[in-house]
Order: C-alpha cells, then structure tokens, then sequence
C-alpha cells in the first residue's frame, strides 16, 4: 500500500474527529463527485461544464424512489449510478465530437436544459423548493440516521471508489485515455476509436457523479434545485483545479480544501467567496497542478535546499 | 542567515495553521453555555440575495438589542449563518449551528425555496422556526409545529389587492398578470383569480416568467396586444423592478395602472424613477408609514441608524424577532416546546398591527398594506414613495387550507 493510501486512510478515519460528521461526510461524497470529474478532466482532457447533470438526475430518481418507495440503500445507490451512467451517455454522445470551446459550451447548454426541466417539473422535483422528506433507510441493522453510521458508510463507499477508480486509470483503458489528453489526432492514428473512449470516460464520470448524487441526496434528506445548476457544475470543477487536476488525489484534496474551508470561513467572513475567487486566481497563475503541484515543488524545494546544504558542507 | 530566516517562516506558518484550525475549525468543540438562549439568524450574505442579507441581519438584532440581548433573565447569543440562498447549504449550515452551537430558535432565509429546506431541519432537529416570505407551505401543505409564517397569507395579499384596486378602479375589469414562474407566483395568482371572481373580472392573460427574467419586453408586447385595464405583476425584487421600467418604457404606464401586489416597499420603490412610480399601486407586508406605535419607534430608530427608511426586509427580521419573544414571554420559558405553545394562538398588538398566530397552521393573522404610489410633486421627501390606502386582514378561508394536521412534536 502508497504512502498517499495510508494517508487517505488516516485522513478517513481523523477527519470525524476533528469536523462535524456532516461535514466530513459532504467531503468525502464531493471527492467521489470530484474523481467523476477528474477522470474527464485530468485523465482525459475533457473540461465538462456539466457534471451536475449527472450528479442531479441521480439524486432525483433516487431521492424519488427513497423518498415515495423507501427502497433499499442499495438499490438506490445502483439506480443512481445507472442513472448518471445513463445520463452522461446521452449527453457524451452529443458532445464528445466537439471539442474546446465547443465542447465545453454543449455541456453547460445541456446542464441548463436537465436544469430547467427540473425547474419545471415541480409535481416530482418539488422546482424552486427541491425534493425534501428524504429518508435513510436502515441497512443491516445499522440505522443510518445516525451521523457517524451514515460517515462510516460514505467513507467506505469512498475509498471503494477511490480503488476502483485507480484500477481504471492505471488499466490500459487508463492510458489510452491518457493518450487522448496528450494528442487526440495521434491516438487515433495509432487505431483507437477515440469518440468512443471519450464517451466512454463521460459514462464512468457519470456514474461516479450518480453515486455522489445519491449519497448527497441521503446526507441532507433533500434534493436542492442547485444540485442540478451550473453553479453546482463549477464548483466540483473549481475543487478539482484548486486540489489539482492532473493527480489523482487532487479532487479530494480540493474538496477538503473547498468544502472545509468555506464552511469555516463562512462563519467568520461573509464575503468569503473573495478568498475562493484570490486562491482560484493564484493556482492559475502559478500553480496549475493545485496543491498537489504547490505541494511537490515545496518538497523539491526542500530537498534541493538540503542538497546544496549537504554540498556546502 | 537565511536559512534562520527560512526556519522562522516555517515555524510562523505552522503557528498560523495551527491558529488557523483553532480558531475556524472544530465547530463541535465550541458548545454554547448552559444558561445562554442561542438563536440563528439564517440570511442570504452571498448568492442571489446577498444585497438582502445585511438588512434582514439589522432587523433581526434591533429586536433583540431593545431586550438588552436578554429573555426571561437569560443572554441571547445571536449567530449568523450565510444561506447562500441555497438549500444545501442552508441546511448544512443549521445543522452545524444547531449542534454546534446549541441554536435552538432559528429565523430565517429569505427564499421560499431555502425555507422549505430550513423547515425541514427544524422539524427534524426539534429546534423553532420562523419565516417570512411567498411560499404558502410553511403554514400549509408543508406545516408542522416547528415552523412559523410572518408573511401574510397570499390569500390575505390576493383579496387585499384586488378589493381595494377595484374599489378605487370600479371600471378596470380587463386584467393582465404577469407572474414569476414558482410557488410563490402560482398561488398568488390563484387567489387573485378566485377574488376576481366576486368583481366579475375578466383575465385576458396571464403570463409566467421564470425567476431571475432580465428580459421582459416579449412580455410586453403580450401584454400590450391583449389590451388590457390594468396590468398586476406578481413578482418580487429586481424581476419586479425590471419589469415594471420595461412596461414604463413601452408606454404601457402611466396610461394603464400597474400593480405590484406582493412588493418589499421601499427597497424596490427607491429603484424605479418617479415618472414609472405614476400610475403604480403596491401591496406589501409592510410600509413604513405604517400607523402603530411599534412601527413608528422601529422606524424612527432604523432611521437614525442607517439614514433610510426600512422595507419589508428589514421589518420581517424585526417582526417575526420580536413575535418570537412574545412568545417566550407569553411561555414563561425558554424550552423550545413551551415556546412554540407560547406562540401558537398568541394575540398582540405589534409591528403591522393586530397579530394572531393561528395554531392550526402556524400563520401568523395580521394586516396586509396596499399602497398608491405618489407622483413626484407631492412627495414630501425622496422616500416618500406612497400612502397606505387600504389594509386587509381577510384569513385564508378553510377550503383553500392545505395544512389539515400539523401534528405533534
């Protein structure tokens, strides 16, 4: 086992201890949403605007069904993933023949459509006012109403993800992937079908997205509207470029950073957004691998320092 | 040398991080004392409302500082937290004031939507409730013994506006309505439908717009090709005032009246010119000429504080504060239960007159003001927008009520 494993672990089982369960329960539910998205962007070079397409419908069929069925924990976990499985092919297979600009302007366009489409069906979003009343069935004997059940639950689910999720970008559907970012007209020259990988990676995100929907419509007992906007959308995208988008680890080191901070900070000053907008600002300018890059070149800092040290002595 | 200096950096990094974690970290470590009553005040400081926050947060502390921040012998410790004007958030953010702060009274945000979500985890948490705004649900379909609603029924609002315009308008039979496309809009526009009945008024259109409109003049033409008597929007804040210039601009008024029935008074007022403000009537929750001694105090010291007159924003933190310490005095105690017992039936004379919570649905009973808009010549001051030309207190009547139970605790 990595060191960086050991240190999602420890950080797995600390973080109840130092934060609200909820709140480490949020950041662990939005990495899995992030590594959703990193797959796209990181691995793949897709920057999708959309993601919260995913991560609502999900939320919405599944908080449906747990709301009005009181279906199993389980079953709503799957339905919510087929459905943002479902819900990225159908908005992949529209999009991934475009690129840049393009690409980015279909993801965000077909957002506001899933958007306004929830906006508008209010007999079964509940519109402006979300789909409250949602319960957490027990499961096994363990009543999830309980905080930290419901965290031990979350944080397992996350690390199997975060497993699988590995396996996938070390596998050679991983590199391909990779092969995309680094020169799509290459990789397909060397005979992959590169729409489809693209799509296919859209399908995965999706279904890492659905999870994350499912689990955050179980944490609040609510679907917001804004589970489903644009702003949502951005958020994981601006979590992932502040945690780092080209690591693996960077979508839960910029949840961490993103969900922990602006709650504490929120507390204290009520424009806290500046401080988002001021650390966007820096990564951009000086660190476009995130902390995950902040954090290495600290280190090669150091040791180069300690180098030079050791040579001057 | 510099090496030293390197070392000290670090270390002041450390010490600050550390500082840092403490002093914004560990919500759960920090528990409020026994003895103090902690009450939330949820409002929207960033997102789509963000201008309204700061305002409400003023209302809700002038309230509690003419108590000398104490109830029934106890400190108050006011909190905020910034709704965002989203209900994940919102609702994250209650939970963590209510367990780690001990709030146990919780007033607030400002959207329907985000209120519902806020409802929820104050029926969930056992902690009150209190909210003022459009949404009919609070204290109907949605109601249960922790929320209250301050805001007058949209009923009340309906049969206000529409009894007292046709007073004065006996002739203006032919209504266009233009409507903000959520809950809040619909059942405004229902109520004024079914009053509009009883004039024998005739609706030759009714048009919905979605929340957040910047773009009004295909409204316009509509409303214009249908040739109507008088034009009533049923929509709040800048939606509101950026209709009602688009309508000014297409010559639509002064010629025709317009109706703002569901307005915040001042603050949308201050926004639009004196030559739109012509033919225009308002309804609202609140004005602040408002003729009771409450009122005129509050309005007499929010003026000398903040050099203005309050609107509706202000005056519903104010109110819905000062209902919830009648409350706690009517209950003689600071349980959450026994307060909200306190509330349920209490009768006063306050902010917007008389004042009655009905138990059955945790609507709060009291007046609704209607206003006509004062051309710039006789306008004493530049806040002198309007005169309160009607108030109406009609409850919602029994067969519209969609809170048939609300419940234990």
């Amino acid at each position: 086992m990595s060191r960086a494993w050991l240190a999602v672990l420890a950080a797995a089982v600390l973080l109840p201890m130092a934060v609200r369960h909820a709140l480490a329960t949020e950041i662990w539910i939005f990495a899995i949403f992030g590594l959703g998205l990193n797959l796209l962007l990181g691995y793949t070079g897709l920057l999708s605007f959309g993601q919260s397409t995913f991560f609502g419908a999900a939320a919405y069929v599944a908080g449906y069904l747990l709301k009005h069925y009181e279906t199993n924990v389980f079953a709503a976990l799957g339905v919510g993933i087929v459905v943002g499985a479902v819900s990225a092919a159908l908005v992949g297979y529209l999009c991934v023949r475009r690129s840049g600009l393009y690409f980015i302007m279909l993801t965000f366009a077909l957002n506001q459509m899933f958007y306004f489409i929830a906006y508008q069906w209010t007999t079964v979003t509940g519109g402006e006012d979300g789909m409250p009343g949602i319960g957490r069935p027990a499961l096994l004997g363990v009543d999830f109403r309980n905080p930290l059940a419901y965290y031990v639950f979350v944080a397992a689910l996350f690390l199997l993800s975060l497993w699988i999720m590995q396996r996938i970008v070390e596998s050679p559907l991983g590199k391909i992937l990779q092969a995309i970012r680094e020169n799509d007209v290459r990789a397909e020259a060397v005979g992959y079908d590169v729409p489809r990988f693209k799509l296919l990676a859209f399908v995965i995100g999706g279904a890492f997205s659905g999870l994350a929907g499912v689990l955050y419509s179980m944490l609040f007992g609510i679907v917001p509207l804004e589970a489903i906007g644009f702003v949502f959308s951005g958020n994981v995208l601006f979590a992932t470029l502040i945690g780092g988008s080209g690591s693996f680890y960077g979508p839960i080191i910029g949840s961490f950073v993103f969900i922990w901070l602006s709650e504490s900070v929120s507390v204290v000053w009520e424009r806290w957004p500046l401080l988002l907008g001021v650390a966007f600002v820096i990564v951009v300018l000086f660190f476009r691998g995130g902390c995950v890059e902040a954090w290495a070149r600290f280190w090669s800092w150091r040791e180069r320092r300690r180098a030079l040290a050791g040579i001057a002595q | 040398m510099s090496d030293l200096n390197r070392r000290d950096v670090l270390k002041l990094g450390a010490v600050g991080a550390a500082g840092a974690v403490a002093g914004l970290g560990f919500p759960a470590v920090i528990r409020a004392q026994a003895k103090e009553v902690v009450m939330l005040g949820i409002w929207p400081f960033t997102g789509a409302f963000s201008d309204v926050g700061p305002i409400l947060d003023r209302g809700m502390k002038m309230a509690l500082e003419e108590r000398g921040m104490k109830i029934l012998g106890r400190p108050i410790k006011y909190i905020t937290r910034d709704s965002a004007t989203q209900a994940g958030a919102s609702t994250r953010r209650v939970e963590e004031a209510v367990d780690g702060e001990g709030a146990k009274f919780v007033i607030g945000p400002w959207s329907s939507g985000v209120a519902l979500a806020v409802s929820e985890v104050a029926k969930r948490k056992k902690v009150l409730h209190y909210f003022s705004g459009g949404t009919e649900d609070i204290s109907g379909a949605r109601c249960h013994r922790y929320s209250f609603q301050w805001a007058a029924s949209p009923y009340t609002a309906a049969k206000t506006v529409v009894d007292t315009f046709m007073k004065a308008n006996p002739r203006a039979k032919r209504w266009h309505l233009l409507v903000a496309d959520y809950a809040f809009g619909w059942s405004v526009e229902k109520y004024i439908k079914e009053v509009g009945k009883t004039h024998g008024l005739e609706f030759v259109g009714a048009d919905r717009h979605p929340l957040g409109e910047r773009e009004f003049s295909n409204y316009v033409t509509k409303a214009a090709g249908n040739k109507p008597d008088v034009v009533a929007m049923i929509n709040f804040g800048l939606d509101a005032v950026t209709a009602a210039r688009e309508i000014f601009n297409f010559g639509l008024t002064p010629k025709l009246p317009l109706i703002m029935s569901w307005s915040s008074g001042v603050e949308e007022l201050v926004q639009l010119a004196p030559e739109i403000r012509e033919n225009l009537w308002v309804g609202s929750n609140f004005y602040y000429t408002t003729d009771t001694p409450v009122a005129k105090e509050f309005v007499k010291s929010y003026q000398a504080k903040f050099g203005g007159p309050p609107g509706y924003a202000p005056a519903a933190a104010y109110g819905m504060t000062r209902m919830l310490l009648h409350g706690f005095d009517r209950a003689k105690s600071v349980e959450v239960q026994d307060v909200v017992k306190g509330l349920e039936g209490i009768e006063v004379n306050d902010l917007v007159g008389r004042m009655r919570v009905d138990a059955q649905t945790h609507q709060t009973l009291r007046p609704f003001f209607f206003m006509r808009s004062k051309p710039k010549s006789a306008m004493k001051n530049p806040m002198d927008f309007a005169d309160i030309i009607a108030t109406g207190d009609t409850p919602l009547p029994a067969q519209y009520a969609a809170c048939k139970d609300i419940g234990s605790f």
